[in-house]
């Protein structure tokens, strides 16, 4: 069966699928480990709601706020990002990978404000900081 | 990648239509929400500055310290001259000195109760290029080129209200300012903090 969707975590391939069972259609997502060689989590059709979700978010978010010069993270969009709660970190880490993004505020407020700043800290280190605990998360 | 592309040049243009008849207008470098206009303007490209208060701000954004944190034309000017930035009559280019234009848009008046809908607010900063070209970041999007004047007419980030010039000597200010370190600190167990809600 071809898939529909094919996104990479580093050392995971991921396919989202289009199955058949009892004459419906079935969503699923499988995530494959180099390391471990067989699969090692399964996502349900709660997850492919969950990337709906977040990208619906996400967009929006971004629509209403690209061109303006005050960012504004009380946006309803940014907090159906944090009120995802762990079912939006795979996909910000995602967007992480491909450089800095105010996504990473998400991961602050998801994790409960682990990291202590002292002041402003610029988004691209924000951005490094949380990229790299999240790598050894997912070697872990 | 081509930046200055029609494509993304429509994306800009959906907003500021005025740049659809600017001969100046060209896409300079790829979006970003690294930094914002103001902050390009004051001669930063590590920081967000904007005085927008919400949760957490003091990490998000920097505003200059003592300047108050409001949408006020005269508080802008305010941050503009925390990082030594003097008023100046116009953009003429002047040997020795960096100019930025101010926006602000116009209180928004119900022609008929007479209240107000919308209040007085700066918007954006620009840098004076050369004679009639200007140099802007926009929001997380691109970095543009464009004309002087009036080309934000009518779009959110309406019209200039003030010219500042800084001499070329005080650009240290804002680099000093960006050299400072931050500081932070991570628990030793943020892993399992991290995997204990991912679980």
């Amino acid at each position: 069966m071809e898939p529909l969707i094919e996104y990479r975590i580093s050392d995971s391939v991921r396919t989202l699928h289009q199955q058949s069972e009892d004459g419906g259609v079935r969503v699923q997502m499988s995530a494959m480990t180099k390391e471990q060689g067989k699969q090692a989590v399964a996502l349900d059709t709660s997850d492919a709601d969950a990337f709906a979700t977040f990208m619906g978010n996400y967009e929006t978010w971004n629509a209403q706020n690209a061109l303006s010069s005050a960012s504004n993270f009380d946006n309803a969009y940014f907090r159906g990002i944090v009120n995802m709660g762990k079912r939006a970190v795979p996909f910000i880490y995602e967007e992480l990978k491909k450089g800095p993004t105010n996504l990473v505020y998400a991961l602050d407020a998801i994790f409960g404000n682990p990291i202590k700043y002292e002041g402003f800290m610029p988004l691209e280190k924000s951005c490094e900081i949380w990229l790299s605990i999240l790598q050894k998360i997912e070697k872990n | 990648m081509a930046l200055d592309t029609a494509e993304n040049r429509e994306k800009l243009i959906a907003t500021f239509h005025l740049l659809a008849g600017d001969g100046n207008f060209h896409i300079t470098s790829r979006k970003t929400p690294s930094y914002n206009c103001i902050a390009w303007a004051m001669g930063f490209d590590d920081r967000w500055v904007d005085c927008y208060l919400d949760s957490d701000t003091a990490r998000k954004k920097w505003w200059p310290d003592d300047v108050e944190r409001d949408f006020k034309p005269e508080t802008l000017i305010k941050a503009f001259e925390a990082v030594g930035f003097v008023k100046c009559d116009d953009d003429a280019p002047e040997d020795g000195y960096d100019k930025v234009a101010l926006y602000k848009v116009s209180p928004l008046m119900d022609p008929m109760s007479g209240k107000l809908i919308a209040a007085e607010g700066w918007t954006h900063a620009a840098r004076v290029q050369d004679r009639n070209i200007y140099h802007s970041k926009i929001g997380e999007s691109f970095d543009i080129k464009h004309s002087s004047g009036g080309v934000f007419s009518g779009s959110p980030y309406g019209t200039i209200y003030q010219f500042m010039k800084r001499k070329v000597t005080d650009r240290s200010i804002s680099e000093n300012i960006q050299k400072q370190v931050p500081g932070f600190s991570i628990p030793d167990d943020i892993l399992n903090i991290i995997q204990a809600i991912m679980e």
